[in-house]
């Protein structure tokens, strides 16, 4: 059985990066063979491209939101529609390279939770492999839709949780704010982190693991860097799109939290 | 949908294998002492049950909406795969091989399934094949499902179609009825055909298409659905004259006069009863930006002048809308002394003429003639009094060489229900045609019943 204990720091650190980055190459070699081998376009992703040429042509997001598609994801469509604007490519090209470089990077962030859920590299490394090969993972990757977007940001959303967790400090709770903002702007489902991030810091104090004082802190770090995240979100699509800030963004979270609350039937 | 179907779709969305994998997991670490003690594992516990429980109290509609639950539950998979092989007797450790090889070979066959799965690749070309066959090739339709805004992004792009439910299909035939929708069906449905053939004014080809996947046939109905139209190919001497009843006093185009002179009397002529209109291509919906009538003495607007569609004319009618590469003049004859032409070169315009006429039915017919490939839409369009219009495409078709055609359509009393007058009209996309002898006539009901039986 050979030793897969790491013991010096550095060698350990650099080990982590090799692992990752043949995680990252393993993947993308699935990823990119399913595409070879099946290029269609799902429905819903003719749909996303569908918006984001329409948003690209007229420059204007406002009625995506408010007529045409009062669910669509900004933040997916929104970088697709930059990518498009940065390097001159098709919808569907630009949503594919982002699909496959998030879907890819998916079984990467997989093996760092996987490592700090149990602490165990070899449970990790076979969980990694499972990402790599697992047929939903690998379809959604090859596939402009959202849910590339919002898995990645709730994985790495999840990891810093767990790191929040070991250690809590402000910055960490800062970042779990940045990714919960970003998962919610791909997908509404993200929501949940709220509550689980509300839970997380209740059993921080109840095992005397923070101070309240200290779990008031991370709670509006949290919040805090969740609201830049969505405004500097609503920011880039109103940017594009020259209406008023106040008017989308009033718009966008009116929808956002009765989308929420409306499909909760406890 | 209830808050159990939340179990159906959640092992369903994380994968079945995986799923049952991960409870076994989950028991093998709530047992190892090492965990048992673990307040974080028991926190990180909690927090996937809470995730499943809040899919189940928010009701999951499809199996993508349990995808958060890919890495937890895989993480707790691997648990189960790792301490299965460690510890134990040869005999079941073999047996454990034996077990997860045999899982993941399902694993892998998934992903081989979801790889080869798309059946649909082919569906418009075998369509357009298909219905070529079925009326002597003389031209082909192009096969799409109009304002149903993936489809038809999918037959733009000249994409592979992706799946379609049984579900969906029953909206398309019923929602868009009267735009040749191709239905795709895994199996036979005789619901389905049997409701279509008794809807007024539809007409159903069908054809069955057998394809060979991963080593099996699978046999697919599509069902091409459309109403009464006809588009066939026409000499000069068969040009019938106008019926008497004819309700579109200006189907000729003769009135239309050179472009420099034309201009006052088309504007006169086509008065409140027409309208040329160009559709955003960007938009692909009736979200129209309409052309208005220009003063021949105004400049043409700059972006009509430089648009490939126009250079090679003298528009008569510019828009003042931003889109370019739109025209319409009358130097061409097909029949009598002049025709309309109509050149979109990147987009679609329209020629639209309105009418307000009782309820009824009616046969709306016209000549086409133009470059081969050019796309030509006929619509109508429904009005109300308040203002709501919806547009309705009737059929699509892409001429397929540069003869004369006439094209027939009808309109049912049900599709000019709850209008207070309406559109009827045809487009062209990406391309030129010439157009003549518009005609829009009642039908009586009983020369409809006659043909309907045919």
């Amino acid at each position: 059985m050979p030793d897969t204990r790491l013991t010096s720091k550095n060698s350990r650190y650099y080990a982590m990066l090799c692992i990752g980055v043949l995680i990252y190459a393993a993947s993308l070699l699935v990823r990119l063979g399913k595409l070879l081998i099946d290029p269609s376009l799902l429905r819903d992703a003719a749909v996303y491209l569908n918006w984001v040429n329409s948003w690209v042509e007229t420059g204007d997001f406002y009625f995506l939101i408010l007529g045409k598609a009062p669910m669509a994801p900004p933040l997916p469509l929104w970088s697709i529609k930059t990518l498009m604007e940065l390097t001159g490519v098709d919808a569907e090209i630009a949503g594919r390279t982002l699909s496959l470089f998030l879907g890819s990077l998916i079984p990467v962030i997989g093996f760092f939770f996987a490592l700090r859920f149990t602490r165990s590299i070899r449970i990790s490394l076979v969980s990694a492999l499972l990402l790599i090969v697992h047929p939903r993972l690998v379809e959604f990757s090859v596939q402009p839709i959202r849910e590339n977007w919002y898995i990645f940001f709730i994985a790495a959303l999840v990891f810093v949780l767990c790191e929040a967790v070991r250690k809590s400090t402000v910055l960490k709770w800062g970042a779990c704010g940045i990714f919960l903002g970003l998962s919610t702007f791909s997908r509404l489902e993200a929501m949940e982190f709220f509550p689980v991030a509300a839970l997380i810091l209740l059993f921080l104090v109840f095992f005397k693991k923070i101070s309240l004082k200290e779990m008031l802190l991370s709670g509006i770090a949290l919040c805090l860097t969740f609201g830049a995240t969505a405004l500097l979100v609503l920011w880039g699509i109103d940017f594009d799109s020259r209406f008023l800030s106040m008017d989308l963004a009033w718009n966008v979270w009116v929808r956002l939290l009765a989308g929420w609350l409306s499909r909760i039937h406890l | 949908m209830t808050m159990l179907e939340a179990f159906e779709k959640i092992p369903k969305g994380v994968n079945i294998i995986i799923f049952i994998w991960a409870l076994i997991g989950l028991y093998l670490l709530i047992r190892d002492p090492k965990f048992k003690k673990d307040k974080y594992f028991w926190l990180y516990t909690v927090v996937i049950a809470f995730m499943v429980a809040w899919r189940v109290a928010i009701r999951i509609l499809t199996s993508r909406y349990a995808a958060g639950l890919i890495i937890p539950f895989v993480v707790l998979a691997s648990v189960f795969l790792v301490n299965s092989v460690k510890r134990r007797h040869l005999i079941v450790r073999l047996g454990l091989y034996v077990l997860i090889a045999v899982t993941g070979f399902i694993v892998l066959k998934m992903n081989l399934d979801s790889t080869t799965r798309n059946y649909y690749s082919d569906t418009i070309a075998e369509i357009y094949e298909d219905l070529g066959q079925s009326r002597g090739k003389d031209y082909t339709f192009l096969v799409e499902h109009d304002d149903y805004s993936r489809i038809y992004f999918l037959t733009h792009l000249g994409k592979k179609v992706g799946r379609i439910k049984d579900e969906e299909v029953h909206d398309f035939v019923f929602g868009y009825r009267r735009i040749y929708p191709d239905t795709i069906l895994n199996t036979p449905s005789k619901n389905i055909t049997d409701e279509i053939s008794r809807l007024d004014n539809m007409r159903l080809l069908a054809s069955l298409i057998e394809k060979k996947t991963s080593k099996r046939i699978k046999k697919q109905f599509i069902y091409a659905v459309s109403g009464h139209d006809e588009c066939v190919p026409i000499s000069k001497s068969q040009i019938a004259p106008r019926a008497e009843n004819d309700l579109l006093e200006n189907g000729d185009m003769e009135e239309l006069d050179s472009p420099e002179e034309s201009f006052g009397k088309l504007e006169t002529y086509l008065g409140n009863e027409a309208l040329i209109r160009a559709v955003d291509p960007a938009l692909r919906t009736p979200r129209a930006a309409y052309f208005t009538f220009v003063p021949p003495d105004e400049p043409p607007a700059p972006s009509a002048e430089g648009a490939p569609g126009a250079k090679d004319y003298d528009p008569l009618i510019n828009g003042t809308a931003i889109l370019p590469g739109f025209s319409m003049q009358s130097d061409f004859s097909i029949d009598g002394d002049r025709s309309a032409r109509i050149c979109a070169a990147d987009g679609t315009a329209s020629l639209m003429f309105e009418k307000r006429v009782q309820s009824g039915r009616y046969e709306y017919s016209m000549l086409v003639q133009g470059e081969t490939g050019t796309e030509i839409c006929v619509s109508y369009e429904v009005c109300r009094a308040d203002g709501d219009r919806e547009l309705r495409t009737v059929a699509l078709l892409t001429l397929p060489d540069k003869r004369l055609f006439q094209v027939r359509t009808r309109f049912s009393a049900e599709d000019l229900a709850d209008a207070d007058f309406f559109r009827v009209g045809v487009s062209v996309r990406n391309g030129e045609a010439f157009f003549d002898d518009f005609s829009l006539s009642p039908v009586p009901a009983e020369v409809l019943t006659a043909r309907d039986a045919d």
